[in-house]
């Protein structure tokens, strides 16, 4: 089988980033990444990436839980019934205010919400939780050659599938300091993004190198409409590729993060906008689609004393497409704990990835222990 | 080859580009042409003129159809309200589309600009959780024809439409001395006729006492809208046996019982006053020109509005007539809702792009109908300016730039600088854009700077 070249690359960079190399950071610090590869013909499947550990409780907020306000404080967001409040999903788990774009596809009865996912990882490094989301093994293994995603393809019977960088840009540091030489006339603008720019510089320099590095795949949900319209327009051609994958950092929300408006509500418009682009760019071939929103940790429930959040356990996964049987939210909702911190993962990345495979791709339960080796007993989930 | 920055532009270009970029929603590249010949009547051959509904608005459900389900919805608890909610979740959507689609795709990007700024003044938000429904079918049946008539005929349409009367509660509001309240209902709902007088009208800095507040909440008792199990369900229907009898005293005058003429008279009385025109010509004034208008500017609105008897196209006229209004300086910076529009015509998009416009407006913080209930965003354009939001702003550009740059393959950027911004793009900026050899990086630098930035 010849090897995917952009995981490949993909994968040896993140290993020169455990190595701690800074150099190695700036070839994947940038953008929003889109790769492709082939597929099954009539079931697409797009795998959307959240880098650096997404607050699942403002992306999928657990409100009902009866501490919800008092663990949330300024994080809060207005209950359902007030003005921009969560859009209620089935009475116990809501989504963002920020995230209309997404509630037509649950009314459709075409997405699943998984409040509490987290990958088998219980470490302290945000890197190597995400290598083990990728990986699909039980637990960090710096040797590890390929991840679920190739496994997976090869398993649906796409020997050679090409993968391609479509989008892969270098950060935005060139952008910024072309744009500053252009504000020496404008007061305005030149303090603004000084003032931006210094504040991006100490949140980069209060993280550890493993945040950084974690949150740095795709700075930008901004990208991210952009590349779903590119990915649904690929995934529609005729003998285009069917398998997606974008990956899309920025969700480190150490600082400031904001509850109904803010920073990070942007961001989440962004992931819900985009994703509806591409819904509404494959049209009737989003019928046939699965779309698996993931990220591998959690974070905290409450806000630590900057406004922001410290990296949790328990956060959100999302499978969406036309290929489900209803709405519903996945695993046990757990009770938000008293102390604030992680949030229990009470669906495990395997088993509920596993579940959705074996179901778009018919995939046997045997090439599904293929995939994710050493396991054990899955659970599975009905989509 | 690049030509060389003009040593010399004709007059006539400057006022092109201003009034694209001021009033409009910028320029197709080499559209300052055209414009160059009349900018003033290019601006004003494009509001005056009754609205021509644009077709793909003509398919969305109107509020008739709407509103009988929502105040079942209502009637019925919270529980039915939140199954409302969801059922009409993939309409909200399809009309946020739509609308943003009508804009990209609008010959008028003057009257689509004043559209917004009236929807905005009387903010029907899709964040009101109750109201959300209506909020685009608000501006497609109240705003939309109404912009260029008289102030008068815009408020009382805005103050008798559903959406209004739902969201401000007022549909239920019962005088004390009324027939319904003397039996023991009364429920006098002042929020109305507070929203009238402090937002709609003399605005939040203008001389309103609590009296006045009061007694024109009494005039406005009544004043609901018919449910489905009445005659023409969804529409304003006044109810004689929940008006507060008695004369009222509002504005140093006594109004005689007259029922639903009561109101109407207050609405005439408050739409005519000074301040009232003088809030208005500031808020546009605002939204368009600059933050802190001169007053050169507003006496010049103020003059075209009553000089046509107080009508809003009178207003807009006497904004775009006023050589206050076109001082070459870009003293505003952007809404995100102006860079995405903007954005889109320099780059050709259509409506066809009405996703991608919608998700730069919700990444920005935009999106159509979510602005604040009741109080619009505010015109201050600092509000748009946080260090965060700039940067995502530039962000975005340069997303957006890769995704147009290969549709201008071969093209020189700072030729297209000059051809979308003309006069404005200054010679730094054309510099650094001839210089700039990567299409997409140029083309996210052009829309980083400060001439593209600000209005």
């Amino acid at each position: 089988m010849t090897r995917p070249p952009e995981l490949s690359s993909n994968r040896i960079d993140r290993r020169r980033f455990l190595a701690g190399s800074v150099a190695a950071a700036a070839t994947v610090a940038g953008g929003v990444k889109l790769s492709l590869a082939a597929g099954p013909t009539d079931r697409p499947l797009i795998v959307i990436m959240l880098h650096g550990a997404p607050d699942g409780q403002a992306l999928t907020p657990i409100y009902s839980d009866k501490h919800y306000a008092d663990l949330r404080r300024e994080l809060t967001l207005p209950p359902p019934d007030a003005p921009g409040g969560i859009l209620d999903l089935d009475g116990r788990v809501g989504l963002h205010p920020s995230a209309g774009a997404l509630l037509p596809i649950w009314q459709a009865g075409r997405m699943a919400v998984a409040p509490a996912f987290a990958s088998p990882y219980r470490g302290t490094s945000a890197l190597e939780a995400q290598a083990v989301l990728e990986s699909g093994l039980p637990a960090f293994n710096p040797k590890a050659t390929d991840g679920w995603l190739d496994r997976a393809v090869a398993a649906a019977g796409f020997e050679t599938p090409v993968w391609r960088p479509a989008f892969g840009k270098a950060g935005d540091d060139a952008l910024m300091a072309r744009s500053m030489a252009l504000y020496s006339e404008d007061g305005e603008l030149s303090g603004l993004l000084q003032a931006a720019l210094t504040a991006r510089a100490t949140e980069r320099a209060a993280q550890s190198e493993d945040v950084r590095l974690a949150d740095a795949v795709g700075l930008h949900a901004q990208n991210l409409a952009f590349a779903c319209l590119h990915a649904g327009m690929a995934l529609i051609s005729d003998n285009g590729p069917r398998t997606a994958r974008i990956d899309i950092g920025g969700w480190t929300t150490q600082r400031q993060q904001g509850g109904a408006s803010g920073p990070l509500s942007r961001r989440i418009a962004g992931l819900a906008d985009g994703i509806a682009v591409l819904a509404d760019t494959m049209g009737e071939f989003w019928e046939g689609a699965m779309m698996l929103v993931l990220s591998a940790q959690g974070r905290s429930i409450s806000p630590n004393t900057q406004g922001g959040t410290d990296p949790g356990l328990g956060g959100t996964a999302l499978v969406l497409g036309g290929t489900l049987s209803k709405s519903q939210t996945l695993g046990d909702i757990p009770t938000l704990p008293e102390d604030g911190d992680a949030l229990p993962a009470t669906v495990d990345s395997r088993a509920l990835i596993g579940s959705a495979l074996a179901r778009h791709w018919s995939l046997s339960p045997g090439q599904v222990r293929t995939i994710f080796p050493n396991a054990g007993t899955l659970p599975s989930y009905s989509l | 080859m690049a030509v060389p920055y003009p040593k010399k532009f004709p007059p006539e270009l400057l006022q092109a580009a201003i009034a694209a970029h001021r009033f409009g929603y910028g320029a197709r590249p080499g559209e300052l042409d055209g414009i160059a010949a009349d900018p003033q009547g290019w601006l004003i051959t494009q509001i005056d003129q009754p609205e021509t509904p644009p077709p793909v608005l003509a398919v969305l459900p109107d509020s008739t159809s709407i509103v009988p389900d929502l105040l079942d919805a209502i009637q019925a608890g919270p529980e039915a309200l939140h199954a409302f909610r969801r059922r009409l979740a993939g309409m909200n959507r399809r009309e946020a589309l739509a609308h943003t689609g009508t804009t990209l795709a609008s010959p008028s990007p003057f009257r689509e600009r004043l559209i917004r700024f009236w929807s905005n003044h009387f903010a029907v938000s899709d964040r009101d959780p109750v109201s959300f429904a209506l909020s685009h079918a608000f501006e497609r049946e109240v705003i939309r024809p109404r912009i260029t008539g008289t102030f008068i005929q815009m408020l009382t349409a805005v103050v008798r439409h559903p959406a209004v009367l739902i969201q401000t509660d007022n549909r239920l509001s019962t005088g004390p001395i009324s027939i319904a309240g003397l039996k023991g209902a009364p429920n006098l709902i002042d929020t109305l006729a507070r929203v009238i007088l402090q937002n709609y009208t003399l605005g939040p800095e203008g001389a309103v006492k609590t009296r006045d507040i009061v007694e024109l909440a009494k005039m406005l008792t009544g004043w609901s809208v018919a449910g489905s199990d009445e005659d023409a369900p969804g529409t304003f229907r006044f109810r004689p046996l929940w008006h507060e009898q008695k004369k009222k005293f509002f504005f140093r005058r006594y109004y005689p019982e007259a029922g639903v003429l009561e109101a109407e008279a207050a609405l005439d009385t408050v739409g005519r006053r000074e301040d009232t025109a003088r809030h208005l010509a500031i808020s546009m004034a605002r939204y368009f020109v600059t933050d802190s208008p001169p007053d050169e500017l507003i006496s010049d609105m103020l003059n075209g509005f009553t000089g046509k008897g107080n009508s809003l196209l009178g207003m807009a006229e006497g904004m775009v007539r006023s050589p206050a209004a076109w001082h070459p300086q870009q003293a505003k910076v952007k809404t995100p809702t102006d860079f995405v529009f903007s954005t889109a015509r320099l780059f050709g998009w259509g409506s066809a792009a009405a996703p991608l416009a919608l998700a730069g407006l919700s990444v920005m913080g935009q999106a159509p109908k979510r602005f604040p209930v009741l109080t619009g965003w505010p015109s201050d354009g600092r509000a748009w300016l946080s260090p965060q939001h700039l940067l995502e702003r530039l962000q975005w550009g340069a997303a957006a730039a890769r995704e147009a740059a290969p549709v201008f393959h071969g093209a020189d950027m700072a030729d297209l600088g000059l051809a979308t911004l003309g006069p404005l793009l200054s010679p730094v900026t054309h510099r650094r854009l001839s210089v700039t050899s990567d299409p997409a990086d140029a083309l996210a630098l052009l829309l980083a700077s400060p001439e593209f930035q600000r209005r």
